[in-house]
C-alpha cells in the first residue's frame, strides 16, 4: 500500500464511547452484585483497507469488543459508525431485520477452528452458510462459488462433501476463512486465528490472510497475545488494559518508542523484531487485578514501575500526545521509555 | 503389469473407504459404531420381534385376547413333542391333548396328556375370526393345531391362552413406553428449549414447575393419579391417560438438560458464527443446536422406555393401570399376587420374564447407542 493511499483512505469504521458491562448476578432473584466493564468508553477508527492489531492480557476484553462490532453481543453504549457503498450508518441503531442484511459486510474468524464448524456439516455447506442465509446465491451457483473459495484459500476441491473431522487444524482454519470471505465483505474481524494452531502451520496461515487481504481488499482488526505477529502484518496498533484503550499507534512508532508503561511491559516479552517462534503469553509483573473491580485512578497504577500519587487518585484520558499517537497514561511526555528497536 | 494394476485397484479401495469415513455424517458414524456392538444389535433384534408380534398379534396369536377355552381352566402349559411313545421321530412337532379329572378330595383340575392322540403342529392354520389394525380380516393364524388345542404357556382361571394374551399384552406393554417417551421428550424438549433460548422470566416458571414437580415422590403421584381415573372411562381412555400419568414426571429431567444444552450452544463457537452470517434465528435453532443433542435425545429417550414398562408393569399389577378387558402384561401379572396360585400354577408368571427380556433389552440397545452416540465428542 502506497502512502499517499493511507492519507487519502476515508474511514470505514468508527467507534465512539463504545461500552459493554456485564452484571454479575447471583441467587434465586437475581441479584447485580457487580459489574464487569468488559469495554469501557473505547474509541477509534479504522480506514479503507487498514489492519488494525488489537493486544492486550487475557480478560481485557479484546473478545468483547469484538463481538460488540458485530453486534454479536450488544453493547450497553456507543456509536459504531460504519461507511461502506457510500453509506454511513450507525450498527447499533439498526433494528434486528436491518441489522441481518449489515452482518455479510463484517465477518469474523474464530480463535478456535474446532468448535467453530458445525461438525454435522460438510465443508461445502459450512463455507456456503454466509451466502445461502444472505440470498446471494443457491443451488448450482452457490456450490460454484463455494468451489473457488476452497480453491481460493489452499482446500481440494474434491473434499467440498467431507465433514470437519477430516480436516487437520489447519485445514480447518482456512475452511473458516474461506467462510469469511464468501461475502465479500470490506471488513474482517479475526480473533487470535493462529493461537491454537501448530506453531509450524501459523505462519502459513498468517501469510495466507496477507495474501488474501490484498486480493479482496479487506480491512481487518487483528486480535492477538502476540505482538511480533502484529509487527507483521498491522499498520497501526491498539493496546488495551482492563476494557480501556491505553495506547494507539502506528506499529512502527509503538514498537520504537511507546508512550505507555503497559505496552513497555508488552514488549519486554518480545525478544526480536521479526521472531516468528512460539506465541508469547505477556506476563506483566504482578497480578491482573480483578475486571469486576477495577483500582481507582489509573487502573495499570498497582502494577506500574512509574505510578505516582496523582495515578492513584485520577483515572487518565486518551489523548493525542503526537500526530496519530494516543496514550492513556499521566506522564506519556515525561516518560521515555523502551521499545524494542531501541536496544 | 496385471499385478501392478491390481495394487492400484486396491490402493483406491482403501482411499475410498478412507474417503467414505471422511464424508460419513454423523448419523452414518453412529449407525456404524452401534452395529459394532453385537449384545446391542442382538437386543436390537429381540425388541424389533416383540414389536412384530405385538403389532401383527391378532395373526400370531393362536387364539383370541378373551377367547375362552372350555375344559381348559389352568391347564398347564403343553409339551412339545418330537418323539412319539414308541420312540418313532418326527419331523413335524406334536402335542399330546390334555386329559382334565376333577380331584375329588382337593377340587382341583388336573390335566394329564393322553398319550393315545397327537396333535400336530401346524402354521396358517384356520381359526377364530379376528380383524387386524382394524382392516386387515382373516381366520389364519400363524400357529396352532387342526384338532384341539395349543396351549404353549398354559391357561388361566378362565380357560383362556396365556401365549395369545401376552402377545396382545405386549401392544400395549410395549407401546406405552414408546408413547409414554415420545409425550416426554416433545414436552421436555419444548419447555427445556423455551426455558433455555429465552431466559428471563419463562425460565423462572419452568424451573420452579419442574422443581415442584420433582419434588412429589414418584410412586405415590402415580398411585394416586391412577386411582382417581374414573372406572367408566373406555379402555382407550385409561390407556392414554396411564401414558400421560407416567410422562407427566419425565418430561422434567429432559427439559433440564435441553436447557442446560441450549445455554451451552448458544456461547459455541460454530453457532455464534452462523448467527454473525446472518443466519435466521429458526435456522440457528433447527439447523445449528438441534440436530447437536438430537442423538443425546435418542439415548436418553431409549433409556428411558424401560422405566416406562416397568412402571405401567407395576401400576397394572397393583390394580391401578390397565383393566380388563384390556390386556397388558401388567395386568397379567395380576392372577400372580396370590401366593396361592402361583405355587399351584406357576406358569402365570411367564408374562414377568417377558418384561425382564423387554426391559434388558432396551438397555442394552440404550447402552450401544450411548457408546455409539456423538462422535464428536
Ligand atoms: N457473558 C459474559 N458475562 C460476564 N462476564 C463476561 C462475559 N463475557 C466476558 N466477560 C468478562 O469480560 C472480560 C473480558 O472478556 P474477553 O473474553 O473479552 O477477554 P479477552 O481479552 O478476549 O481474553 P482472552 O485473551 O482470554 O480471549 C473478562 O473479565 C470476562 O470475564
Ligand atoms: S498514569 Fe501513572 S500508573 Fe498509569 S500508566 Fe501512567 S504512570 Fe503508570
Ligand atoms: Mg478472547
Amino acid at each position: 500500500m502506497s502512502n499517499d493511499e493511507t492519507t487519502e483512505s476515508s474511514p470505514l469504521l468508527q467507534v465512539e464511547g463504545l461500552k459493554k458491562y456485564f452484571s454479575i448476578t447471583k441467587g434465586f432473584f437475581s441479584r447485580v452484585k457487580g459489574t464487569v466493564k468488559a469495554v469501557d468508553d473505547v474509541n477509534f477508527t479504522i480506514f479503507k483497507g487498514e489492519n488494525v492489531g488489537l493486544v492486550g492480557e487475557s480478560g481485557c476484553g479484546k473478545t468483547t469488543l469484538g463481538r460488540c462490532l458485530l453486534r454479536l453481543l450488544d453493547p450497553t453504549d456507543g456509536h459504531i459508525n460504519f461507511n461502506f457503498d457510500h453509506k454511513a450508518v450507525d450498527l447499533l441503531a439498526l433494528n434486528k431485520k436491518e441489522l441481518r442484511a449489515y452482518r455479510r459486510y463484517i465477518q469474523m474468524i474464530f480463535q478456535d477452528p474446532y468448535s467453530s464448524l458445525n461438525p454435522r456439516m460438510p465443508m461445502v455447506d459450512i463455507v456456503g452458510e454466509p451466502l445461502k442465509v444472505n440470498g446471494i446465491a443457491k443451488g448450482d451457483e452457490l456450490e460454484e462459488r463455494v468451489r473457488d473459495l476452497v480453491d481460493t484459500v489452499g482446500l481440494d476441491v474434491r473434499h467440498l462433501r467431507r465433514y470437519p473431522h477430516a480436516f487437520s487444524g489447519g485445514q480447518r482454519q482456512r475452511i473458516g476463512l474461506a467462510r469469511a470471505l464468501s461475502v465479500n465483505p470490506p471488513f474482517i474481524i479475526a480473533d487470535e486465528p493462529t493461537s491454537a494452531l501448530d506453531v509450524s502451520v501459523q505462519a502459513t496461515i498468517l501469510n495466507l490472510l496477507q495474501d488474501l487481504q490484498e486480493q479482496f481488499n479487506l480491512s481487518m482488526l487483528f486480535i492477538t497475545h502476540d505482538l511480533s505477529v502484529i509487527h507483521h502484518i498491522c499498520q497501526r496498533v491498539m493496546v488495551m488494559y482492563l476494557g480501556n484503550v491505553v495506547e494507539v499507534a502506528r506499529t512502527k512508532d509503538l514498537f520504537t518508542q511507546p508512550l505507555h508503561p503497559y505496552t513497555e511491559t508488552l514488549l519486554k516479552a518480545v525478544p526480536k523484531i521479526g521472531y516468528r517462534g512460539e506465541i508469547t503469553r505477556f506476563a506483566p509483573p504482578g497480578e491482573p487485578p480483578d475486571p469486576a473491580n477495577a483500582p481507582a485512578g489509573c487502573y495499570f497504577h498497582p502494577r506500574c514501575p512509574y505510578a505516582q500519587d496523582i495515578c492513584k487518585e485520577q483515572h487518565p484520558a486518551l489523548e493525542e500526545w503526537a500526530e496519530g499517537r494516543y496514550a492513556r497514561c499521566h506522564f506519556a511526555k515525561e516518560l521515555s521509555l523502551k521499545g524494542v528497536g531501541s536496544e | 503389469m496385471k499385478r501392478e494394476q491390481k495394487k492400484d485397484q486396491n490402493s483406491r479401495r482403501e482411499l475410498s473407504a478412507e474417503e467414505r469415513m471422511y464424508m460419513a455424517s454423523q448419523w452414518r458414524l453412529m449407525a456404524r459404531r452401534f452395529f459394532r456392538h453385537k449384545i446391542a444389535v442382538s437386543a436390537l433384534a429381540v425388541l424389533g420381534i416383540f414389536y412384530i408380534l405385538a403389532i401383527f398379534c391378532p395373526f400370531f396369536a393362536p387364539y383370541g385376547k378373551n377367547q375362552r377355552l372350555k375344559g381348559y381352566i389352568h391347564a398347564p402349559p403343553h409339551k412339545v413333542h418330537f418323539v412319539d411313545e414308541s420312540g418313532e421321530f418326527h419331523l413335524r412337532p406334536f402335542v399330546y391333548p390334555h386329559k382334565q379329572e376333577l380331584n375329588e378330595e382337593t377340587l382341583s383340575r388336573n390335566y394329564t396328556p393322553d398319550k393315545s392322540e397327537k396333535h400336530f403342529l401346524k402354521f396358517f392354520v384356520e381359526g377364530k375370526p379376528y380383524t387386524m389394525l382394524g382392516i386387515i380380516k382373516s381366520r389364519t393364524h400363524f400357529i396352532g393345531t387342526e384338532k384341539g388345542k395349543f396351549l404353549l404357556f398354559g391357561a388361566d382361571e378362565m380357560g383362556r391362552d396365556l401365549f395369545s394374551r401376552i402377545l396382545f399384552g405386549a401392544r400395549v406393554s410395549l407401546t406405552i413406553g414408546l408413547v409414554g417417551v415420545f409425550l416426554a421428550l416433545v414436552l421436555g424438549t419444548i419447555m427445556g428449549g423455551i426455558s433455555g433460548y429465552y431466559g428471563g422470566k419463562p425460565d423462572m416458571l419452568i424451573q420452579r414447575v419442574i422443581e415442584f414437580i420433582m419434588s412429589i415422590p414418584a410412586i405415590p403421584f402415580w398411585m394416586a393419579l391412577s386411582a382417581a381415573l374414573p372406572p367408566t372411562w373406555s379402555v382407550i381412555m385409561v390407556y392414554f391417560a396411564i401414558t400421560v400419568i407416567l410422562s407427566l414426571r419425565r418430561w422434567c429431567g429432559i427439559a433440564r438438560v435441553v436447557r442446560g444444552k441450549f445455554l451451552q450452544l448458544r456461547e459455541e463457537d460454530f453457532v455464534v458464527a452462523a448467527k454473525a452470517a446472518g443466519a435466521s434465528e429458526s435456522r440457528i435453532m433447527f439447523v445449528h443446536m438441534v440436530p447437536s443433542f438430537l442423538s443425546w435425545i435418542i439415548v436418553r429417550a431409549t433409556i428411558m422406555i424401560p422405566g416406562m414398562i416397568i412402571a405401567e408393569t407395576g401400576l397394572s399389577f397393583l390394580g391401578l393401570g390397565i383393566r380388563p378387558p384390556a390386556v397388558s402384561w401388567g395386568a397379567l401379572l395380576k392372577s400372580a399376587q396370590n401366593v396361592q396360585n402361583v405355587l399351584m400354577y406357576p406358569w402365570i408368571l411367564i408374562p414377568g420374564i417377558f418384561v425382564v427380556i423387554a426391559v434388558l433389552a432396551y438397555n442394552f440397545v440404550g447402552d450401544g447407542l450411548r457408546d455409539a452416540a456423538d462422535p464428536y465428542q
